[in-house]
This record gives structure tokens, C-alpha cells and sequence, in this order.
């Protein structure tokens, strides 16, 4: 049950972080407003991985660095931003199925880099998704 | 006033190519750290390093412009805004790792895979002056939540 709350509290913090972001977007650039959105974040979980890993947080080998380095990147510099871009463009509503699709990309990602199967489910979510995309993108402004 | 969010024609063009293109980043940042949490670092010292790198990869990217635009009109609240976005995202962030650890990857990834209906009703009570909620746009939801919770329960139960 606690797992479910947290899980149900983690979509209500990115849901109203969406809304805060299409109203940033009104009053600033969105390159300044992704760097100061990962400053709060990253001050927000470093207190919190101090708290729950202070061991840990002092101990990272160069190779956890670097590998979440580029992960980092990917993740942040690229992905917030595009994702920041899109909303100040699009809106909430017609960018939100867009930006919901990363979990097909990493399912292709896993198939071609890490050699993962692709399965009937997989492939069913794919198709799936791709007639919610093509059902957003064919949405037309008044 | 900057970005109206009602892109048409070109503009709108660009906006679905930058959701892409962040979902397809996204995506390969989630291989990238799930590989990475299984063998080097905790998820949340993980996403201290990649939040630290993000930050001052951007910030030698945007150095100049970040003192114009805090002092310029509409800084203050742009902060302020952008400030509750990140602060919002790492919580829910922080949130889902104490979810996984409360519950297996079953029962939390098909609760996290509704965000979008989530974010779409948020949408709908904050944004009621900015954004129209079409019944299309809550299909096509309704769809990508639904495409996305199979390719989540494939991966889990490894279906």
C-alpha cells in the first residue's frame, strides 16, 4: 500500500511540475529556466542521498561518475531541455503524450544496445503508443 | 510575455520533434542509468552525479544569459517557477524510489505509467486560461498509458 501512495505522489509531483513549467515558460527562456530547475533539483536530492547514503555519496568510484555523467547528459542538458522546448511551443496538453513515450525509445534502445527481445506485449505497447502520438500530433489548434 | 504554448504550422512542427527528441533522450538515459544502478551506485547518488553534470554542462551553456534574465521583467517569477519545477521533479523523482522500495517494479511502474492522465488533469484545473483539453488529446492519452504500461509489464514480468 505505502508503495502504491508513494508511486501515486511521484505522479502528482512531476504532474504539477509540468504546470509550473508551462507558466515559467511565460516569464523566461527556457535554456535559463532548465538550468535553474536542475539547481533546485539536483540541492533537493543531494540532501536527500546525503541523508539516506552518506557513506556512499563520499565513496563514488570514477567509474559510477562517469557512467552517470553520460547518463546525466542524456538526461538533462538533452531531455529536460527538448522537454522544456516543446511546452513552451506546444502547451501541456498537446506535448504531455509526446514526452510520455521515452519507455519505448529505451525499449528500442535495450533490443539494439543491450540485445534484449522484443515481445508480443512490446510490440502491442509500441503500436499502441504510436496511435496515441499520431492522435496528439493531428490535433489542431482554434 | 514569451512562449504561448499554441504553436501552429512550423512552430507546432518543431515542439512535437523536441518532445521526441527529449522522450528519445530520456529513453536512453533510462538504459543507461538502470545499467548503471545495477552495477556502480544507488539510484539517488546516481542522480546526484547526473543532475551536478546536467547543471554544469548547461550552466558553461548558458552563463551569459542567466544574470540578464534573472534581473530582466518577469525574472523573479520565472525563478520562482522554474525553482518549484525542478524542486517538484527530483520529489517525484525521490518519491519513486521509495515507492520501488516499498513495492515491486509491478505494482509501481503501471501508477507511474498514468502520469500523463495525471499531468492532463493538473493541466486542466491550473492551466484552464492557457490550455484546451480535447477529448482527441485525452485519447490519445488514454492510449500512449496504455502502450506504455505493456511495454513496463513486458520488462517486469519479462513477457
Amino acid at each position: 500500500m505505502l508503495g502504491i501512495l508513494f508511486a501515486i505522489l511521484a505522479t502528482v509531483g512531476w504532474g504539477i511540475g509540468a504546470v509550473f513549467v508551462r507558466l515559467g515558460v511565460q516569464h523566461m527562456g527556457t535554456t535559463t529556466g532548465t538550468l535553474i530547475s536542475l539547481i533546485s533539483g539536483l540541492l533537493m536530492t543531494l540532501v536527500v542521498a546525503l541523508a539516506l547514503h552518506p557513506d556512499e555519496m563520499f565513496q563514488v568510484s570514477l567509474a559510477a561518475v562517469v557512467w552517470f555523467a553520460i547518463a546525466g547528459v542524456f538526461n538533462f542538458p538533452l531531455g529536460r531541455f527538448f522537454n522544456y522546448l516543446s511546452v513552451a511551443r506546444l502547451g501541456v496538453a498537446r506535448s504531455t503524450p509526446l514526452l510520455s513515450t521515452s519507455p519505448m525509445f529505451a525499449m528500442a534502445a535495450s533490443v539494439f544496445l543491450l540485445g534484449e527481445q522484443l515481445t508480443w506485449l512490446t510490440a502491442l505497447g509500441t503500436v499502441l503508443i504510436l496511435a496515441g502520438v499520431y492522435l496528439a500530433m493531428s490535433e489542431r489548434r482554434a | 510575455m514569451r512562449d504561448s504554448g499554441n504553436a501552429t504550422g512550423v512552430g507546432a512542427t518543431y515542439g512535437y520533434l523536441f518532445a521526441l527528441g527529449a522522450s528519445a533522450s530520456y529513453g536512453l538515459a533510462q538504459v543507461l542509468t538502470r545499467y548503471g544502478v545495477s552495477q556502480f551506485a544507488s539510484p539517488l547518488v546516481g542522480a546526484s552525479i547526473s543532475l551536478l553534470v546536467g547543471a554544469i554542462g548547461l550552466g558553461l551553456l548558458s552563463a551569459r544569459e542567466l544574470l540578464p534574465q534573472l534581473t530582466g521583467a518577469g525574472g523573479r517569477r520565472g525563478l520562482l517557477l522554474f525553482s518549484l519545477a525542478g524542486v517538484t521533479a527530483a520529489g517525484g523523482v525521490v518519491m519513486n524510489y521509495i515507492a520501488l522500495s516499498y513495492a515491486p517494479v509491478v505494482i509501481v511502474s503501471p501508477v507511474l505509467g498514468v502520469n500523463p492522465l495525471v499531468t492532463l488533469f493538473f493541466a486542466a484545473i491550473f492551466l484552464r486560461s492557457l490550455e484546451r483539453i480535447t477529448p482527441r488529446l485525452v485519447f490519445g492519452s488514454v492510449l500512449v498509458v496504455l502502450g506504455v504500461l505493456c511495454i513496463t509489464l513486458a520488462t517486469a514480468l519479462e513477457l
